[in-house]
């Protein structure tokens, strides 16, 4: 009987440390105003004040002027509006990766700013009508008169029952893509979310409060550095940090332009301008050649075929033709013939003698 | 024959330099483990105590500096929370959202900053400068681009001169979803040098097409079909035209990455000295940036293209690369909320004369360098300089251009 008494006591206290460990601690409360309640698995209903832990399945409920912000340990953030409630049913987190997001929205609107789960894969998120897919990404969720509405702040891609968006800005229902979020809708619905913004915050107020060092710091040491480095003209990043790169295809236009290259490779590069009339300190003819109109070909083959200069040598500046020279000695240089194809042509040279452009070998 | 080991001592040194540059420039790569560790610790302790202003704003410092601005939105809206008061805080949570792309809910953040009493008129300014920039960026029709004008100076042959340049984009995004946009480009740049003609050169380029997600994710891989007309125009008439098909594909690939290639091919036709040469080209590119901060960029991009023409003259081969960098910032003292650009490349690219007995071989070669300083809103000032040179194995045909120039501008 004592035997079976302790190993009762045994299994109770087995049992107890297993459902401790299942509402294990995934959250905290981060900011809440004015009040908000909180229902873990194994407990009643319990207010909720800044610093409290949220477990793993606990019911989150606001009241009717109830707000505040859920920190979660993989760095999510969720904004739950007045009037909701959000039961935290699929929250995992694995500190060395495989964790995930889930939540259920049973009314009420919040905002999500995913963390590190929501970038390796989607997060979850149920309403009574619909199922949200978030990755890489921040959305502003809302469910209320029985339609669930998504709205794609920034990030990679937002899903509604299977329809998905990469666009941000972009509203999507149950009966999917509703058109872009006007600043109207977009100020309802943060209006709901986090109130209306305080009236008579200014820059003098909250230089005297925290003493402020510069145009855009928070009046505290400076403020975070992202004016430093983020301007108007600046392109936007991915939640995950990641930069496209816009101007990869347009760099290389003028430089390649200069030097005869246009983008994507080598264009025509100018031609190579050769010193006119380049000549090569060969043997010449007694006589500057002339060509006849029409050239018939003649039978008669060439005796000999000129022969190759033995080395290429430099260009010489160019000159006028030279004189005639006397042919070498010792044998007789046949006819010079035709180049075959002088590179620089010009047809309608009625008279003048065609430049002979011969290149170096 | 040319050798393409002849390669020149200067180009040789602008290699180490650069090798020297990117090595330079993975360092903060290297730190960002570092960083990482901060965080992570930092975010412990905002997590034991998440009414710790000190504790949250250092958490968004690292977190900006890491370039995870999304961890930034959320610290700076639990301050927010906390301290409506804060107004600063509400601006460079607007700024975070901006940087994220986020613009409607970034102009929201704005428009309540700019009605904040006593807000200072450049924070006002600042502020205009980032809405007129979302709203235009949010648009369904979305116009930009640029005009500039300035001095222009060739060393080698040239002398005094002038460079244009304008550029227009035009994206038009279509209903749905999805993002799916016709972009549309027209560039042109002209030097114009009076006293030297053979210097003097106009380039255009025409590029228009689709762009869409292949995944259906905003930062995933992307592809671009497009048809492209370009013209240069030297005032000797010397006139090159292409008109071609392309495919543009661009990725991210983690934090720090982007890839790239590109195909085209088409038609090309050439007059030169009075000839007249037509024939198709096909060209490629392939290339990585990386991002070792959020406003540093480093681009390797190899390229190799192929003319086949109607005269031997000019059937050519060519492959090479070109290696860039960039480097935004804004001085504090700067007048524009605009950040500057300093940047600089280097090229290298080897041609073949393929139907030329004997075959001639070039090497194209050259550096340059730019700043781009913001005056006052969308204007600018912009030096360049460009040393770049082609040598050949054809005697008396290595040609050489240094061209600095002083643009004043405006973006639009």
């Amino acid at each position: 009987m004592i035997r079976a008494a302790v190993c009762g006591i045994a299994m109770a206290t087995a049992l107890l440390a297993a459902g401790g460990a299942a509402a294990q601690q995934i959250g905290v409360v981060a900011a809440v105003s004015p009040d908000m309640r909180g229902s873990p698995p194994a407990g009643g209903s319990q207010v909720k004040s800044l610093g409290s832990p949220v477990v793993a399945d606990e019911t989150i409920v606001t009241s009717a002027s109830g707000r505040g912000q859920l920190l979660f340990r993989d760095q999510t953030t969720l904004s739950v509006s007045p009037n909701s409630e959000i039961v935290l049913d699929g929250f995992v987190f694995d500190p060395a990766g495989g964790g995930r997001t889930g939540l259920s929205l049973t009314r009420g609107a919040l905002r999500f700013i995913g963390g590190l789960n929501s970038r390796e894969q989607e997060a979850i998120i149920r309403t009574p009508t619909a199922i949200i897919g978030v990755r890489g990404s921040s959305a502003l969720i809302s469910y209320k008169n029985n339609q669930t509405q998504a709205i794609l702040i920034a990030g990679d891609r937002l899903c509604v029952s299977g329809t998905c968006t990469n666009r941000q800005g972009a509203i999507m229902t149950e009966n999917g893509y509703q058109g872009q979020v006007t600043q109207a809708q977009m100020a309802e619905t943060l209006g709901q979310i986090d109130g209306p913004p305080q009236s008579g915050a200014s820059f003098a107020a909250s230089q005297s409060n925290g003493g402020g060092d510069g145009a855009t710091g928070l009046g505290l040491d400076g403020g975070t550095g992202i004016a430093e480095v983020t301007g108007p003209n600046s392109d936007p990043v991915s939640s995950r940090g990641a930069l496209r790169d816009f101007q990869v295809f347009d760099d290389d236009a003028r430089s390649d332009a200069i030097v005869g290259i246009t983008s994507g490779g080598a264009d025509l590069p100018p031609l190579e301008r050769l010193p006119e009339p380049a000549m090569e300190p060969e043997p010449m003819a007694p006589e500057p050649f002339v060509p006849a109109p029409d050239p018939i070909p003649t039978p008669d083959p060439i005796p000999d075929p000129i022969p190759e200069p033995p080395h290429p040598q430099p260009m010489p500046e160019p000159q006028p033709l030279p004189e005639p020279q006397p042919l070498p000695e010792p044998e007789p240089q046949p006819e010079p013939e035709p180049q075959p194809e002088p590179e620089l042509p010009d047809p309608d040279d009625g008279g003048d003698p065609p430049i002979i452009i011969i290149e170096p070998l | 024959m040319y050798s393409c080991f002849h390669v020149p001592v200067r180009t040789a040194i602008l290699s180490v330099l650069s090798i020297a540059v990117v090595a330079a420039a993975s360092a903060p790569a290297r730190a960002q483990s570092s960083l990482e560790a901060q965080r992570d610790a930092l975010f412990d302790r905002m997590f034991a105590a998440p009414a710790d202003l000190d504790v949250m704003l250092g958490y968004a410092r690292l977190s900006v500096q890491l370039r995870d601005y999304e961890q930034v939105v959320a610290t700076l809206e639990r301050v927010v929370a906390q301290r409506p008061d804060l107004i600063e805080a509400r601006l460079e949570l607007a700024i975070a959202y901006y940087a994220l792309g986020a613009y409607e809910i970034a102009v929201y953040h704005f428009n309540i900053v700019r009605a904040a009493p006593n807000a200072p008129p450049e924070i006002i300014a600042e502020i205009e400068s980032y809405t007129d920039t979302a709203e235009q960026r949010a648009s369904k029709n979305t116009v930009t681009g640029f005009l500039e004008a300035g001095p222009a100076y060739g060393f080698v042959d040239g002398g005094a001169g002038v460079e244009v340049g304008f550029g227009l984009t035009w994206r038009y995004r279509f209903e749905g979803a999805n993002d799916l946009s016709w972009l549309t480009e027209l560039r042109g740049t002209s030097l114009h040098f009076p006293d030297d003609d053979d210097e003097t050169f106009t380039y255009f380029l025409l590029r228009t097409g689709p762009e869409f997600s292949l995944d259906g994710t905003a930062y995933g891989a992307r592809l671009r079909p497009y048809l492209a007309l370009r013209s240069s125009v030297d005032f000797d008439l010397d006139n090159r035209s292409t008109a071609g098909l392309g495919l543009q594909y661009s990725d991210t690939f983690g934090t720090d990455w982007a890839g790239f290639a590109l195909i085209e091919g088409g038609a090309l036709r050439r007059t030169d000295y009075d000839e007249d040469i037509t024939g198709s080209f096909i060209s490629a590119q392939v290339g990585a940036t990386y991002f070792p901060t959020r406003n540093t960029l480093v681009r390797l991009a190899l390229r190799a293209r192929k003319d086949d023409t109607d005269s031997e003259l000019t059937d050519i081969l060519s492959w090479g690369g070109r290696l860039d960098l960039q480097y935004s910032f804004r001085p504090s003292w700067a007048r524009s909320d605009r950040l500057w650009k300093v940047g600089a490349y280097t090229v290298l690219d080897w041609q073949r004369f393929t139907a030329r007995t004997p075959e001639r071989q070039d090497l194209i070669y050259g550096f340059g360098a730019s700043l781009r300083a913001y005056v006052k809103d969308d204007y600018y000032i912009e030096g360049r300089a460009d040393i770049l040179k082609r040598d050949t194995d054809v005697p008396g045909a290595a040609t050489s251009r240094e061209v600095m120039s002083i643009v004043f501008g405006r973006d639009f």
